[in-house]
């Protein structure tokens, strides 16, 4: 080829130069409102396993019965102490949060296709993906 | 500057091309902060997040979880976008710490077989099938996740954690087995050819790659300085003909090409149209493009 023959995806003709600062300002923008997005305004639905205090039912008790309970008895029978069980509650995550999350495995999908966090609250994550 | 000695020319761009090891080495230390883990936030390089030294979370593996989460990966694509428009495949000649990795393992003097043109475009293949494909319909535990068989993610982290582990007294989890045997082909593969990862099968590279056609930054030939010698053609390590396909998907922007005697091969950037003037051989000190 000889030197000044303008070959493909070399030549720096007005309009290729042209045609590139468009495409580079384009993707660039685009590069842009992506990461503005995701950083400030893009959050996914996640279900969390919470531990919730739960105050089990009372159950029905006939008065002879009730008669022959102490009255400390009485008092935890209709007071019961709250149990600590565990629920899947649905949390709005950003996506910086969820990135954190999915570098060490913590996130997957459950059967009904939501977003599942697969540790409870509190719990220790890895320090590494387990990938 | 432009300065002559010996009948060759130092631009902007060749300086660039001789400063590259130093370049990457100070882009390392972006990567590798010891104390800091912000993997909230993806690098635009490859480097794994489970390494114990790595400061910001991988693109390609951030895209993969996500695809596996049928989310899209907004943070990830817009990073690369960003940086991608910006740069081109510069990131991966100067920025990217496995680059880099596979840069100091090709100086040893070994002899390097030439790879065809065609497998670069496996690339794609492994970015559509093991960072998208394989991981929205089989998930992140299917044996061939591009997490599973990245050979970066065993030696910036299996490896490391198995020193750890096995230093600690604890009982050492090995990669598998597939990963293992990855490892051991591509270790052996950066000794008879010059970055076999980027050429072959890295995913970000191949985004980086079509990005040389559009981005903001790139490499221009001065078909008035081109002598035909077609000295780049045999400098480049990666196959691609410079005066040909100067804006090639193949191109990682190593810029040897511009430091040759002819100077004919610049980078310049949308921001900088002038065109480089042939060099007055009277004149030491010639303003080049920046």
């Amino acid at each position: 080829m000889h030197p000044n023959e303008v070959s493909p995806g070399t030549e720096d003709t007005r309009a290729s130069f042209i045609l590139r600062v468009l495409t580079a300002s384009l993707f660039l923008i685009a590069g842009i409102i992506f990461v503005i997005y995701a950083a400030a305004f893009h959050t996914v639905p996640v279900l969390v396993e919470t531990e919730v205090e739960v105050i089990p039912e009372i159950p029905e008790i006939d008065s002879i019965e009730a008669m022959r309970m102490s009255p400390d008895e009485l008092d935890e029978f209709f007071n019961p102490a709250p149990v600590i069980e565990y629920e899947m509650v649905k949390e709005d995550r950003s996506e910086p949060v969820i990135i954190q999350g999915v570098t060490v495995g913590a996130y997957g999908r459950a059967a009904g296709g939501e977003i599942e966090y697969l540790f409870a609250e509190g719990e220790e994550v890895p320090e590494a993906c387990p990938t | 500057m432009v300065s002559m000695a010996e009948g060759k020319i130092t631009t902007v761009s060749s300086k660039l091309a001789r400063w590259r090891t130093t370049i990457q080495t100070y882009f390392l230390f972006i990567w590798i902060l010891p104390f800091i883990r912000i993997h909230s936030v993806c690098s635009p390089v490859f480097h794994c997040y489970a390494c114990p030294l790595a400061a910001f979370g991988c693109p390609i593996g951030v895209i993969a979880q996500f695809s596996a989460l049928h989310l899209f990966p907004f943070l990830a694509v817009g990073t690369i976008i960003l940086v991608g428009s910006l740069f081109g495949a510069f990131v991966c000649g100067y920025a990217c710490p496995f680059g880099f990795l596979q840069d100091l393992v090709g100086r040893i003097p070994t002899p390097k077989f030439h790879l065809p043109k065609w497998t670069g475009y496996i690339r794609y293949v492994v970015l559509l099938g093991l960072v998208i494909i394989v991981p929205f319909f089989f998930g992140e535990r299917h044996p061939l996740f591009i997490c599973r068989v990245c050979p970066a993610g065993a030696i910036e982290a299996a490896l490391p954690a198995a020193a750890r582990q096995a230093i600690a007294g604890e009982a050492v989890s090995w990669p598998n087995a597939l990963k293992i045997t990855i490892l051991l082909l591509f270790l052996l593969a950066m000794f008879v050819n010059v970055r076999p990862w980027c050429r072959i099968l890295c995913p970000l590279g191949a985004i980086f790659g079509l990005f040389n056609r559009f981005s903001a930054v790139y490499m221009r030939l001065d078909t008035d300085k081109c002598n035909e010698c077609r000295l780049c053609e045999k400098k480049c390590k990666y196959g691609v003909i410079p005066e040909k396909e100067l804006q090639s998907a193949n191109c990682i922007r190593c810029m040897e090409c511009a430091d040759l005697h002819c100077g004919a091969f610049v980078a310049t950037s949308i921001f900088n149209r002038k065109k480089a003037q042939p060099p007055d051989p009277k004149d030491k000190s010639i303003t080049d493009e920046k």
